[in-house]
């Protein structure tokens, strides 16, 4: 089974990417951006990810969009991510949500497709006791870091 | 053999990309949430630091 996911565009620099999700609500417009970022002289990307606000001028990660396409988002978000490490092979990623509750829903994005991840990708938990482990399904984590293998 | 038959169905498939790039597209290096997203990473990442893989 393949998930299905929306179509995307990036930049030209493979650092933004958006995409418009389709659901009862309308058109919602979504925004990724990868940013560079260094701690104890690693560089890594950190993943931002929300929905535009026209009224903010900016993204959110707090909106509830209720587009009935969770799915399909984390989808095209996972999507967007191998994308980003094809142009990137040899960087890290960090990622966590704006709530416990939508990194969890991360994770269930994860765990769905876990074999094929696990087959290309590292990718390590950090439960909320700070300690970072290879990802386990069924565990609750705060954030993750992602990189190729 | 039947297991991991079922298991094999379980597992979903995240398609490889599926975009192109383009001019059109936003540059949110300075959107307001990107900052405010790196700065509560990093507050974590002082804190707990790299998985020992990624340093060695």
């Amino acid at each position: 089974m393949n998930l299905e996911r929306y179509e995307y565009q990036s930049g030209k620099d493979y650092l933004d990417y958006e995409f418009f999700s389709e659901g009862p609500k309308g058109v919602i417009k979504k925004g990724v951006r990868f940013t560079l970022a260094q701690f104890n002289g690693i560089y890594f990307y950190n993943l931002a990810f929300g929905d535009w606000s026209e009224e903010l001028r900016s993204l959110n990660d707090f909106s509830v969009t209720n587009n009935d396409d969770v799915e399909k988002v984390l989808a095209t978000v996972a999507s967007v991510v191998m994308d980003f490490l094809e142009h990137f092979p040899d960087t890290i990623i960090y990622a966590e949500g704006s709530t416990p509750a939508r990194t969890r829903r991360y994770q269930m994005g994860i765990n769905k497709a876990w074999n094929e991840i696990a087959e290309q990708y590292e990718v390590f938990g950090i439960r909320p006791d700070d300690i970072i482990e290879p990802f386990r399904k069924n565990v609750n984590y705060d954030a993750f870091w992602v990189r190729r293998r | 053999m039947r297991a991991k038959t079922e298991a094999k169905a379980n597992t979903v498939k995240i398609l490889p990309a599926k975009g192109s790039a383009s001019n059109d597209v936003k540059n949110y290096e300075n959107d307001p949430m990107v900052i405010k997203k790196l700065a509560a990473a990093m507050k974590r990442i002082e804190r707990v630091g790299f998985p020992d893989t990624f340093v060695k």
